[in-house]
Order: structure tokens, then sequence, then C-alpha cells
């Protein structure tokens, strides 16, 4: 895949390497010259200096042959205006955006962004979720963060430990889907299997129900 | 665009060009508001101006309700940034169906998808080029 960044320093740093690394063919914009000749040498990558929210700049990148265009400037309103300039002077499928504030993903996305991000939100997810990081292995939100997958760890002090799932008082619509034994047994959870200490299990809950379902393998207040 | 029957007013950026708008508006009977992110700005509005100022970033879409964005009849976006008048004149005209929106901008190749809401723009570099044009070649473009 053909792919344009525009702006960011640590972060297209790290996703050109990490893309270029999967075979695809990066080209980066920044305003920062040095920076740009420095990405150019250190990653063999065509590196165009300029303000990406000019489409003459985006031309020059060569944006009517991507594929993706990544918006990493700091101004959210930026990032906007590059995705905008991509997805319909230069037909760029995919357009992805960086915000700020996380209001504005909603936004961006109404106005036509295909993918947006905040790190704010995703902070603050993090440090939300701090509490009871120790047990909570793996956590990926889906379909828009209405649902849930989560991994947890029971330790003996969780509140589920030695109880049976038909037992457990789980929000209606969350589903025990897996028991992960001794890291290697799977077993398909069913209403009479027993969750010991030192199981992983996966989650599938609605977010709403997130909270009810942490404070079950938690052993906190 | 007719302004008579249109009463509420939101003007995002108090510059020269916002501030002397606002004070044209409000001597006009408007219900105006001012918004900008240096209270000090707010010194340039005419002694005359009678609306509302609220310091603020225009493009927060909390401070954006909390002056009744819903309401307003037209807003206009003339801060010295193009992608901030962008996003904001975006905002009023996608996310709350402002009926007029008003969107300065210097270089209109970056307003492409702005004609696509309805979002008029005013670009003084191209005023500027037709009052040359009319100027030194006499020709109306």
């Amino acid at each position: 895949m053909n792919i344009l960044i525009v702006g960011g320093h640590a972060k297209a740093n790290f996703l050109t390497k990490s893309l270029k690394d999967s075979g695809h063919n990066v080209t980066i914009v920044n305003k920062d010259k040095e920076w740009c000749k420095i990405m150019a040498h250190s990653h063999g990558i065509v590196g165009v200096y300029g303000d990406g929210t000019k489409p003459f700049v985006l031309k020059d990148a060569g944006a009517i042959e991507m594929d993706t265009v990544i918006a990493l400037c700091n101004k959210d309103s930026s990032n906007l205006v590059i995705c905008e300039v991509a997805k319909k002077q230069f037909k760029v499928k995919n357009t992805f955006a960086v915000v700020n504030d996380p209001k504005n993903i909603r936004i961006f996305k109404k106005l036509g962004v295909d993918k947006v991000i905040s790190s704010t939100e995703i902070l603050s997810d993090m440090i939300e979720f701090e509490a009871v990081i120790d047990n909570l292995i793996n956590y990926l939100p889906m379909e828009n963060e209405k649902i849930i997958l989560s991994e947890f760890y029971v330790d003996v002090r969780s509140k589920v430990a030695d109880m049976k799932i038909k037992d457990i008082d789980l929000p209606p619509e969350a589903i025990i889907a897996y028991i992960i034994r001794d890291d290697e047994m799977v077993i398909c959870a069913k209403g009479h299997c027993e969750l010991k200490v030192s199981d992983k299990v996966i989650v599938l809950s609605r977010s709403k129900d997130f909270a009810k379902i942490t404070s079950l393998f938690y052993w906190g207040k | 665009m007719r302004i008579n029957k249109k009463n509420n007013v939101i003007v995002i950026g108090c510059g020269r060009l916002g501030s002397t708008i606002a004070g044209n508006l409000s001597d006009k009977n408007k219900n105006l508001m001012i918004v900008d992110m240096d209270q000090s700005s707010f010194r340039k509005l005419s002694a005359s101006y009678g609306g509302l100022t609220k310091e603020g970033d225009g493009t927060d879409i909390d401070l954006l309700e909390s002056i009744n964005i819903s309401d307003t009849d037209i807003l206009i976006a003339s801060t010295d940034d193009d992608d901030t008048n962008i996003l904001i004149a975006q905002i009023a005209a996608v996310v709350y169906k402002v009926p007029d929106v008003i969107a300065r901008i210097y270089d209109t190749s970056k307003a492409i998808t702005c004609k696509e809401f309805g979002i008029h723009v005013i670009s003084p570099t191209d005023l500027s080029i037709k009052a040359f044009q009319k100027m030194i070649f006499n020709e109306e473009v």
C-alpha cells in the first residue's frame, strides 16, 4: 500500500518504521525541513518539506497515488483539512486523523474522515482502568466502542475465583466465552465450568457493563 | 442571503474583520455574540457594541453549545487561521445545521468541501485579485 504521513515527529518516526517493516510504501510531509531530511535518510523514504494542509504540497507528495493518508499534526483543524483535501481532491480511499479533543472524534467522522483516534481519550481510558490493570490483560473496544472484548486474570482474591459460571452475577448481556488454563488448555465456557485461580478468561460485554465486569475480577471494594 | 429577518449572529474571532462586522450588525439591532481566545481582543469592538462577548476556544463544541449555537441564524468564522475557520464553519453547518455560515479563508484551495456543505466563503486574496484586475485592466471578472 502507498501511505502518506503528514506532520508529527516521534509518532511519524515510529509509524514509518513499523509500516515500512510490514512492506508498505511510505512518504512523509513535514513542515520541519531538518526532520524531513533525517526521516528520508534514516528510513530511505521520500520526505516532502512543506505545509501539508496546502493542496499543492500534498500533490507534490503524490497524494493522488496514495491508498491511505494519515494526519498527525498538533492542531485538530489542520488534520481535518488534510483529510478532506486528500479525500475530495485526490480521491484517497482511507483517511486517518489524530485529534487532541476526544469530542472531535464524532464530528470528524460526520465530516467524512474515515478513522479518527484521540490519544487523550486512550490515555484517560487507561488511567480509568489502572486500578484493575493487574488483572485486565487485554482490552479491545469494537463497533465504535459499543462492545468490549476483554481478557482477565483470575486472582486468588478475585470475587469469581472458584465459582461456577452459572453462579456468577454477570450482567445479562455479557458472555464469558473462553477459559484459558495453564496457558494452553482452552475451555469453551459452559455454565457448570468452574473458574480456578490463575485462569485467564475471555469476556464479551457491552461497554456500559464493563465496570461491573471488572469489579467481578477485581479484589478491592 | 438576506440579513433583514435574521437576528441571532455568532462571530468567532475578534480581529479587525470580526470586530468590525460585529459592530456593524450590533448597530442594526441584531443579537450578537462574539468569541475570542484572548479577552483583550474585545477592546477592538466599537463603543456602541451592544452584544455579548465570550472568551474561549471557538472550535470547542462545549463552548459552542453554551452560547446556543443551534438557535443562531448566522455564524461568521473570522479567526486568523484558515484551518480553524474551516473546522468551525463545518461544525456549525453540518453538526448544528446553522442556516447561514460564512468563513473567511485566505487560501481557497483548502476549502474544497465547504461548498458542498453550503458554507459561504469570503477570500481576501480572491477579492484583492478581482480589485486589481478591475483597476488595471478595467475588466470585471
